[in-house]
């Protein structure tokens, strides 16, 4: 029986072994092909296909894809004009809650990159749901590195990091090309009510439930802690059509207890452009919206350097006014 | 906790390992732990209905051996009702009361009776009849009275087969419960592929074709007849691999404790008739009603209407058997009118056959019986998977419509797009499917492990390296449940 166990371990050990290295020579084969293209930010999804090592960086955007259309359609180097600053954007598009920003930027340090303010576009939304943190596949169209692995176990736990590893043998990983739109050109011709109803219910899809606000508001305040020991933060609700969000009174009292805790100022920005022309969708700035917004309102907002708890709007893009 | 999980990817081996580090003596009660936390990872509460269970036949195999005549009968009796009646409780009290509800109100009775859904304690059907067989089995005289509480216990709750069957006998596993097993390295590297064949049908073929199957059926009104259609075939490759997957499963992981445990499925779709389906079939329930039903009747040594009714009898049990709802009854109905038209018909069959010349041609004849077969069983099938007898009239009612759309190319690449079906998983299915059908058709017989065995070791080693990448890469996303653990 003896002799049988050790052949078995032996084999087992020996099998198990050559399939691990099989399978970290097509990951990190995998992800070296799609690397190859040197992707800038406007080009890609991914935060870390575009993420640096040892660098400074004028500014680091986090947030949803309201932040990330802030890069899409070549907007990045439009607003990197406005506000005359380099900016990494690792806001991540289809819901980057708290858990995939706060791993975000554990590599971006990790890596030794520096950077002189961080700019976190905050939704309320994405604190009322797991949808939007933990159970997003947040490490889809990342390259394979053990540092966000550890982060993608640290937060997905197992079964998100085998999605991750696996993800890196499909072919739509393979075959990512960069996208070079040049711009958004898509326009809301007018607020509709009913739209924007059906949006909220999508973003809300747990309810809002003040529990889980509590959980997700105590992950934010880790990154909090972690961010302001490194450098300085700002909070910035972005621009929507979308009108009163559920949850936005408890992010704003949150973004207040921030401010006053640790020094952390934020700017309500929701109401700053509310011409539809100026948004692709009732809650993304088309390009003409995203340059707007970025010289006009952003960067007098950073550049005041968050004096006041509240910078109002300079003036109301456009001759419309949001209908309450 | 699910085979397909990674609790169990953690709990097996550690369960192994210990198994085989502890003396023989101190197995049993690893084995006994081991399976009541396997069981009370669903609801922990539920073990009290297994244990009830356990020392109510524990005693009375104990009572019926000593005890003679009248005294032995009213033993089995007040066991077989005790089983029986946790059955009634869990599972058919809700469904008794809705009935009888239905028909009060029929005939204006006012006060309905108290319906209350409870949960269905995981595996109950299955550990019920394992029980019953023992103490029938006691009671024949074909099986002694186990002294051993712990290893009768044992024989209840053996995890492998807990859940979902085989339902053992006695004599079968009792006496390997006893034995001292060493570790063999050809019978745990056995255990091992089968457990890895029965996952590749369960979370790669079974998962995936259950999205086709829940899209139809879950609103069968929004579909056409070809997706209908589709999706009830699908439905009978889906509930054949989930089953048999778990069965592999269960087989393969007793195997490498050790344990051999009787053979559940033996390519049912690959039958001449109904009859012979259902030697094929959940083998270990149709045996079990065989045994214990169908042969105490009378079986077969009986007047032909005698046989028919005990056909029907054992066809409406197993159907109920199934589950709380009238389609299973009906499906069941329905499985016993198969059986009881092809003896009815046999005759003419055969007159049929010979008539149009296809006994000349066996090899045709064979194909036809089994294309026939199979559209018996799969027609049946619907019965199955519907939620309600409304919900499989409509889907009977639209497999006959909208088979205009199906012509030219556009309409079958619809088809995909119906069923929820993008072109890797219908490659994943086929490449997947035809690796168990051609393992089960292989010429000579014997199984492919035993052919694998004779290559060299590099491609053997090639061969479980791809079946693990592919399980691994095309399980299908989401952990679904086992089929039959709601029975």
């Amino acid at each position: 029986m003896h002799r049988d166990v050790v052949r078995f371990v032996a084999r087992a050990a020996t099998l198990v072994a050559l399939n691990a290295l099989v399978l970290a020579a097509l990951v990190y084969a995998s992800s070296a092909y799609v690397l190859r293209h040197h992707w800038r930010n406007w080009e890609t999804e991914s935060d870390l296909a575009i993420m640096p090592a040892r660098e400074h960086v004028d500014l680091v955007f986090l947030g949803t894809s309201h932040a990330r259309t802030f890069s899409r359609a070549s907007n990045h180097r439009r607003v990197e004009m406005a506000l005359d600053r380099r900016i990494l954007n690792l806001a991540r598009g289809g819901g980057g809650g708290v858990v995939p920003m706060r791993a975000a930027l554990s590599v971006f340090f990790e890596r030794g990159n520096t950077v002189d303010t961080i700019v976190y576009f905050i939704d309320p939304w994405v604190l009322y749901s797991a949808a939007w943190n933990e159970d997003n596949a947040f490490y889809e169209g990342e390259p394979f590195s053990l540092d966000f692995a550890r982060q993608v176990y640290r937060y997905a736990g197992a079964r998100g990091l085998r999605d991750y590893v696996l993800e890196k043998l499909t072919w739509s990983w393979i075959d990512a090309a960069p996208d070079r739109t040049e711009q958004d050109e898509r326009i809301v011709p007018a607020r509709s009510a009913d739209a924007a109803a059906k949006r909220i219910a999508n973003l809300y899809n747990a309810g809002t439930d003040p529990a889980v606000f509590r959980k997700y508001a105590a992950l934010l305040e880790d990154l909090v802690v972690f961010a302001t020991a490194r450098t300085r933060l700002v909070f910035v609700i972005p621009p929507t059509l979308l009108g009163d969000e559920p949850g936005t009174p408890e992010l704003r009292a949150l973004l207040k207890r921030f401010r006053s805790t640790y020094g952390v100022p934020f700017f309500d920005l929701r109401d700053s452009i509310t011409t539809p022309a100026l948004f692709g969708d009732h809650d993304h700035l088309n390009t003409r919206g995203v340059t707007l917004f970025a010289a006009e309102f952003l960067r007098p907002a950073l550049d005041g350097d968050g004096r006041g708890p509240q910078t109002p709007p300079l003036r109301t893009a456009g001759a419309g006014r949001r209908p309450s | 906790m699910l085979f397909n999980s990674l609790e169990f990817l953690v709990f097996f081996p550690t369960v192994v390992a210990l198994y085989f580090l502890l003396r023989h003596r101190a197995r049993w009660l690893l084995l006994l732990v081991a399976s009541s936390i396997f069981y009370m990872w669903f609801i922990p509460a539920y073990i009290l209905v297994l244990v009830f269970t356990i020392v109510v036949d524990y005693v009375a195999g104990l009572l019926i051996e000593r005890a003679q005549g009248f005294r032995r009968r009213a033993i089995l009796t007040c066991s077989i009702v005790a089983n029986v009646g946790c059955l009634v409780v869990f599972k058919y009290a809700p469904f008794i009361a809705r009935n009888v509800d239905a028909l009060a109100a029929q005939v204006g009775w006012i006060p309905p009776l108290p319906v209350i859904d409870v949960i269905l304690p995981i595996g109950l059907s299955f550990h019920t009849f394992q029980a019953m067989s023992y103490t029938i089995e006691v009671y024949r005289g074909h099986q002694r009275a186990e002294r051993h509480f712990g290893l009768y216990a044992l024989y209840v709750m053996f995890f492998p087969q807990l859940v979902a069957g085989p339902i053992e006998r006695p004599q079968n596993l009792l006496p390997q419960l006893h034995r001292e097993h060493t570790f063999e390295y050809e019978r745990v590297t056995s255990g091992l592929k089968l457990m890895a064949w029965g996952m590749l049908k369960k979370v790669v073929i079974a998962d995936r074709l259950s999205r086709a199957v829940d899209l139809v059926y879950d609103h069968p009104g929004a579909h056409r007849g070809p997706a209908v259609l589709l999706a009830t075939v699908f439905f009978a490759y889906q509930i054949y691999c989930d089953f048999s997957g778990y069965s592999d499963i269960a087989i393969g992981s007793a195997r490498v404790l050790g344990i051999r445990l009787m053979e559940n499925f033996r390519c049912p779709y690959h039958s001449r008739s109904v009859r012979e389906f259902w030697r094929r079939w959940h083998i270990s329930l149709s045996t079990w009603f065989k045994d214990y039903v169908f042969i105490p009747l009378g079986g077969s040594r009986t007047s032909r209407s005698g046989q028919y009714r005990n056909l029907m009898v054992v066809f409406l049990l197993s159907g109920l058997w199934h589950g709380a709802n009238w389609t299973f009854v009906i499906w069941g109905a329905l499985h016993g009118l198969y059986l009881v038209g092809s003896i009815a018909t046999e005759r003419l069959r055969r007159g049929l056959v010979a008539a149009v010349g296809l006994d000349r041609h066996p090899r045709l004849h064979a194909a036809v019986q089994v294309v026939i077969t199979f559209a018996l069983v799969d027609f049946a099938w619907i019965l199955f998977r519907a939620t309600s007898l409304a919900a499989a009239a409509k889907v009977v009612s639209r497999l006959f419509r909208g088979w205009g759309a199906l012509l030219g190319a556009a309409g079958f690449a619809g088809l995909g797009t119906e069923l929820g079906l993008d072109r890797l998983d219908v490659v994943v299915l086929l490449v997947s499917v035809a690796l168990v059908e051609g393992a089960a058709r292989l010429p000579e017989g014997g199984s492919v492990w035993d052919r694998l065995a004779e290559r060299p070791v590099w491609v053997r080693w090639a061969a479980y390296s791809a079946l693990l990448w592919w399980i691994v890469f095309f399980a299908d996303a989401g952990q679904r449940q086992f089929i039959y653990f709601v029975f």
